[in-house]
């Protein structure tokens, strides 16, 4: 068996180049559209400070795209070294989205990206604006078929277990196009990057208000800002109810975890506002629950039970049971694939067979696991509740705050008086670090909650663990973690420089502080 | 391109050299020898009852 060191390094190393490369992925998604909007309005109104703002907020989207290419790439090495087992698992349809969004950031996103800060003086205006919304399309096209692959770890449609071939095998490659919880996934996390583009201008906009500095342009940016930060934080809003839907269908461990509800309550549910989550007993302490509310986000129903993680072990548990039947079967079959008595019980229990593999954490041949042992892999099935449950309620008090702060931006950009509300600009320069702190809880409930699985229901995570050195993985994690803290540092150095300086970097004579960076 | 810009440029060139040969210093450091070939007959072996899968350090 392996050890859960090296289960647990494996998993740190990759949570940690994920979170640091989800650092600048999102802002990269939003401000693209930001500068389709500033550019759009450069091309029809002619007003040279529109373009003056799409060069100047183009800037800052330069330099966090050239500090977050290549950030991915550690993910790729981590695959082949810390998660041989699970790319050989699942490579055949995990590989194939990998593959197209590598061609699409590389020959879509970065030709244009590349048009973009060359074309200027190349290109018509309206050949310009077109190069913007095609890097646009480009970036989130890029984002659409990496969350197609997550979606897939987290509904796991269109694929088969191959006994031959010892891994899954795509059978249906619209169905693992148009995973629902991948679509879901998309347009929930795309608005997210909305709206941290949109909080990035909206914020040092704020900053140059409040210094009384570049005051017109600060002005139109700040509107913008709030314009499409309010659509987008309604949108993420809305949306991630949505992908909870989904999660409610293909995932009712996660959403049963991260509600902190342990029994199967009567139609239609409630939601555990505030609980203390109790895990020993299965209970929760304290809770404050608003009836009904729940149920109808979980179901989209009045009459539609959800189940509570009590009623899920049970079911898992039975699931395992299967699961090891399965796992014997495919012993056999590896043996004797002639043998169709055996390739008859398999292909009755299959779809166990990952349960069945949560029994390898703790018997080398799960055909003898103890009462005991099922039962430590029962529980395991079920992911720590209390993390979950807090992550999630945080993730969404930042999505109503932001909502708040947009919502306000607004009312006043359309009275037109924000820049005479230094509260509203303190909240908005305040609040700049908050997209980036929901972008990454969001992702820790995704993930987390999919715990104890690297692909629900079908590949557990211990099984998916290269059989690598605790030592190795010391090493790489100390690289990785050096080497992505030092492009932090470059990232905010050069951000903090170049906002401070504002449009006067640009050089063309018509803003504040021209000279003084020089 | 005005001064600034073409100074931007040159840092944003460097950097992105910098992480490059950065990312090859962790590659042949951490990854290149640690490989772990996995095939059909590896993954028998795992996910049934041999007591490890095999590691091919070279």
């Amino acid at each position: 068996m392996l050890s859960e060191e090296l289960v647990d390094l494996s998993r740190l190393q990759f949570a940690i180049t994920a979170m640091y490369h989800f650092l600048f992925v999102p802002l990269t998604i939003g401000m693209t559209w930001i500068l389709v909007i500033m550019e759009s309005a450069y091309v029809m109104t002619g007003k040279t400070i529109y373009k003056d703002m799409t060069r100047f907020w183009g800037k800052l989207f330069g330099i966090n795209f050239a500090l977050g290419v290549t950030t991915g790439i550690t993910m790729e090495f981590q695959f082949g070294t810390n998660w041989a087992y699970y790319s050989h698992y699942v490579g055949d349809i995990f590989g194939a989205p990998l593959a197209i969004e590598g061609l699409m950031a590389f020959f879509l996103e970065s030709t244009f990206i590349g048009l973009f800060f060359f074309g200027w003086d190349r290109l018509s205006r309206k050949q310009h604006l077109l190069v913007t919304i095609l890097m646009a399309v480009g970036t989130n096209l890029s984002a659409l078929w990496i969350l197609i692959a997550n979606g897939w770890m987290q509904n796991p449609v269109g694929a088969e277990f191959s006994y031959v071939t010892m891994r899954m095998e795509m059978v249906d490659f619209w169905a693992v196009l148009f995973n629902p919880d991948a679509q879901a996934k998309f347009v929930h996390t795309v608005s997210a990057g909305y709206v941290t583009g949109a909080m990035f201008v909206l914020s040092i906009s704020a900053f140059y208000l409040l210094r009384g500095r570049d005051v017109e342009f600060a002005r139109k940016s700040f509107r913008i800002a709030a314009a499409f930060g309010f659509a987008s934080i309604c949108s993420v809003i809305v949306l991630g109810d949505e992908s909870g839907h989904p999660v409610g269908e293909a995932q009712q461990t996660k959403l049963a975890a991260m509600e902190a509800m342990w029994e199967t309550e009567p139609a239609p549910a409630g939601f555990n506002l505030i609980a203390i989550p109790n895990e020993a007993e299965m209970k929760n302490d304290f809770a404050i629950e608003i009836p009904w509310v729940m149920g109808i986000i979980g179901t989209r129903s009045l009459d539609q039970q959800i189940p509570g993680i009590k009623e899920i072990r049970e079911k898992n548990r039975e699931r395992i049971l299967s699961g090891q039947i399965a796992v014997g079967a495919l012993e056999k079959l590896r043996k004797n694939p002639a043998d169709a008595e055996t390739k008859a019980l398999f292909e009755q229990h299959v779809g166990d067979l990952g349960f069945g593999l949560l029994l390898k954490k703790y018997v080398v041949d799960v055909g003898t696991a103890t009462p005991e042992m099922i039962e430590k892999a029962v529980a395991d099935t079920i992911p720590r509740v209390a993390p979950l449950f807090w992550t999630f309620r945080l993730m969404v008090g930042f999505g109503f705050l932001m909502l708040a702060l947009f919502g306000a931006a607004l009312w006043y950009s359309i009275k037109g008086n924000f820049a005479d509300k230094p509260w509203l600009l303190r909240a908005a320069l305040w609040m700049l670090p908050v997209p980036w702190l929901s972008c990454e809880l969001g992702w820790f409930v995704a993930e987390y909650g999919r715990q104890p699985w690297t692909i629900y229901g079908v590949l557990p995570t211990h099984m998916s663990v290269s059989t690598l050195s605790v030592g190795s993985l010391y090493g790489s994690l100390a690289g990785f973690v050096g080497f992505y803290t030092l492009l932090l540092v470059v990232e905010m150095y050069l951000m903090v420089r170049f906002a401070k300086q504002g449009p006067g970097s640009l050089g063309t004579g018509r803003y504040d502080n021209e000279y003084a960076h020089a | 391109m005005d001064r600034r810009d073409r100074r931007l440029r040159r840092e944003l060139i460097l950097l992105v050299i910098a992480k490059l040969i950065l990312l090859t210093a962790i590659w042949w450091l951490f990854i290149r020898d640690v490989r772990v070939a996995v095939d059909d007959t590896t993954a028998t072996r795992h996910f049934t009852t041999a007591p490890q899968g095999e590691t091919h350090a070279q």
